[in-house]
């Protein structure tokens, strides 16, 4: 295959054009040699009806043989100009006159009228005979195929001469016309190669045809993605490295507490709050990488049937320990709930919501998750509703909006958290196509989060 | 507990592994630590441990598949995953594959202990053959579940949960103590998640194949005198 669309175009025309060219000579061909036959057919009745009515009316008195000789040098006939006739007395079948060029045979054996193909010393024959009207004589003219076919060949040769000449030009015409025509795309092309590394900025798109636009469009608009994917990019870098230093700083800190301590008691107490450094930026660290698992996810594909109420449950143990130090009570309310989506993403969602309760839920908090099935409202689809509820001291209403914005925090709690954690939530809700909805939690206190995801009906789970 | 409890840790931070090493024979278990999957499972030929502390991402072969030639082998020794926090798949995975229970990094010695000795008081006296009742056969070895001959698809909880009733055929079990079979867990998050497996079950095994207890919890089988 060719994969220069210049070469790939003119050979596909040049095939086309060659093919059509063929199928007419080979109709001319066959239509010259009809043409010919009958036109020699006619010629040769002339003829013999001129020789007959020529002829004396006792021709069969003549003397035999010919009496007369050409003069020296001149050929009674040529090879390339073979032309016989037969002068035959019907009743005792003599041949009173006849070229010498074929002997003594009668052209046409059968001595019928009219024209035929015959067989003579193992050529073919084109011949034509007629009889007088009293049908007494008859006049045979013959010519051998070959010579008819030498007329035809000739031609055959001068057609294909012009054709050979006509083809030649056309391929350059050709040739030009694409390279005109493909101008364009060069000069695209030329622009992507002179481009630098990183450079999004779009491709101009003026003076383009027609099926060249879209493509170099898509382009454009896949550039435009792909800086705000490296915007992300960039703005998660930057947040990252303000984020991680903070509690790095503090970790440095309680460890030279520990280290210079003047006592065990004030060391296990540096120790103590060095752990709890530790722990925050453990978190920390793990929803940064969460955050860049989720931004660098392409939004479509791959996703499977998953058991929603499996994932809660293995997701909820998790937070057993941390919620029974807390004296928490922590309670899973939960039906079979299958949804399509992403595992790890999912489990990113479920964990930051029930995170967030347990933490701010406070000692001797309630907690209380729920997974369930929603049946279809009008103008509804069926839903999978989770829900997060806590009772700790909730979010005012003028700030609901904004938590779920990147790195936000609401101000004056306690508990300092990084400001990802619903961020992520979001994004993966938005990857689900799930809806939040923010409502107060538990007893009119605290503080609830409800992700509806539409239901994957399900026949065998 | 046992005192003598072998285990074999596969892991390959040397910092992680080190820890933990010292942490569990501060406890007094003994501890072989191995930091590749090819050597691991030449140790789980030649030796029988207590129980199996596995990570999943190893070099030289994943964890995944050593725990699944663990259990294509039919052996039954407990084995408990060590998984990354973002890694909720990988866990899903491994509890199907057999895992016993997981633990996330980064955990605490503390929690990995009562873990591991929850894992291994379940697995005590569990009897390995077959388990039958009605047209329900349970492998316990090939972790295999039919039903009337044909295979039944369960989720590692679900599996879990039918096992532990089959093994007190007869007896009621409630509900606290089939989730503390299933999870070992300490009881602190309060759930239904019981009722929705006891709820699969049914359909898959036939809607009277369990029975409730009223008030109290779930038999399978009639009461025994």
């Amino acid at each position: 295959m060719i994969s220069s669309l210049h070469g790939r175009l003119l050979i596909t025309i040049l095939i086309v054009i060659s093919l059509m060219w063929g199928a007419w000579f080979a109709g001319q061909v066959l239509q010259t040699r009809r043409y010919q036959e009958v036109m020699w057919d006619e010629a040769s009745r002339y003829t013999a009806t001129q020789m007959l009515l020529s002829l004396p009316r006792d021709v069969d008195l003549a003397s035999q043989p010919p009496g007369f000789r050409v003069p020296e040098g001149v050929e009674p006939w040529t090879r390339e100009l073979r032309l016989a006739f037969q002068i035959w007395l019907k009743k005792d079948g003599r041949l009173l006159m006849g070229s010498p060029l074929i002997g003594r045979t009668p052209l046409k054996a059968d001595f019928r009228d009219g024209p035929a193909v015959v067989r003579i010393d193992g050529e073919q024959w084109r011949v034509f005979a007629l009889s007088d009207a009293e049908n007494l004589i008859q006049v045979q003219i013959g010519k051998p195929q070959s010579e008819l076919d030498a007329t035809a060949r000739s031609w055959m040769q001068f057609a294909l001469l012009i054709a050979a000449i006509l083809f030649l030009l056309l391929a350059v015409a050709i040739w030009f016309v694409i390279c005109l025509s493909l101008r364009s795309v060069e000069r695209v092309q030329a622009s992507i190669q002179a481009r630098q590394p990183l450079d999004l900025d779009p491709l101009p798109n003026t003076d383009l045809p027609r099926e060249i636009r879209p493509l170099v469009d898509s382009f454009n608009q896949l550039l435009v993605q792909l800086s705000t994917a490296l915007e992300g990019e960039r703005r998660f870098i930057a947040d990252a490295a303000h984020e991680l230093r903070t509690p790095l700083a503090a970790l440095t800190t309680y460890a030279e507490l520990a280290l210079n301590a003047p006592d065990g008691r004030s060391e296990r107490e540096a120790l103590q709050r060095l752990m709890l450094a530790v722990k925050r930026s453990a978190r920390l660290s793990e929803q940064l990488l969460d955050l860049a698992r989720i931004d660098a996810r392409p939004d479509a594909g791959g996703s499977q049937s998953v058991g929603l109420h499996e994932l809660v449950l293995v997701v909820a143990r998790d937070f057993e320990v941390m919620a029974s130090k807390k004296h928490q009570s922590l309670s899973l309310q939960v039906e079979p709930c299958t949804i399509a989506g992403y595992v790890d993403e999912l489990g990113i969602l479920i964990r930051n919501l029930i995170d967030n309760a347990v933490r701010y839920a406070g000692q001797g908090g309630r907690v209380e998750i729920t997974c369930r099935n929603v049946p279809a409202t009008a103008g509804g689809a069926e839903q999978v509703h989770f829900k997060v509820a806590d009772d700790g001291p909730g979010v005012p209403v003028e700030e609901r909006e904004r938590i779920f914005d990147r790195f936000y925090r609401v101000a004056g709690s306690s508990d300092r958290g990084s400001g990802i954690g619903l961020s992520l939530v979001s994004r993966a809700a938005q990857l689900h196509g799930a809806a939040i909805d923010i409502s107060e939690g538990i007893a009119g206190r605290g503080f609830a989060v409800t992700v509806s995801f539409p239901s994957q009906a399900l026949q065998s789970e | 507990m046992e005192p003598t409890a072998r285990i074999l840790l596969v892991e390959d931070d040397v910092m992680l592994a080190d820890a933990v090493r010292t942490g569990l024979k501060e406890q007094a278990w003994r501890v072989d630590w191995l930091a590749d999957a090819a050597s691991a499972r030449l140790a789980l030929i030649d030796h029988s441990y207590s129980a199996v502390l596995l990570d999943l991402g190893l070099p030289r072969g994943n964890g995944l598949e050593l725990l699944k030639f663990v259990r294509s082998r039919y052996d039954t020794t407990p084995v408990l995953i060590l998984t990354a926090r973002d890694k909720l798949s990988e866990r899903i995975s491994g509890l199907d594959a057999g895992a016993d229970d997981y633990i996330v990094k980064p955990f605490q010695l503390d929690e990995l202990a009562a873990r591991l000795r929850a894992v291994l008081r379940r697995c005590q006296g569990r009897v390995s053959p077959v388990l039958r009742h009605r047209d329900v056969m349970v492998d316990p070895a090939k972790r295999l579940v039919t039903r009337a001959g044909e295979a039944v698809a369960l989720s590692a909880h679900e599996y879990r949960t039918l096992l532990t009733l089959m093994e007190s055929r007869g007896r009621a079990l409630s509900r606290s103590q089939l989730e503390d079979a299933v999870y070992g867990g300490d009881g602190t998050i309060e759930s239904n998640t019981i009722a929705v497996y006891i709820h699969q079950l049914r359909r898959k095994l036939g809607e009277d194949f369990i029975n409730t207890v009223h008030g109290y919890g779930y038999r399978v089988g009639e009461a025994l005198e």
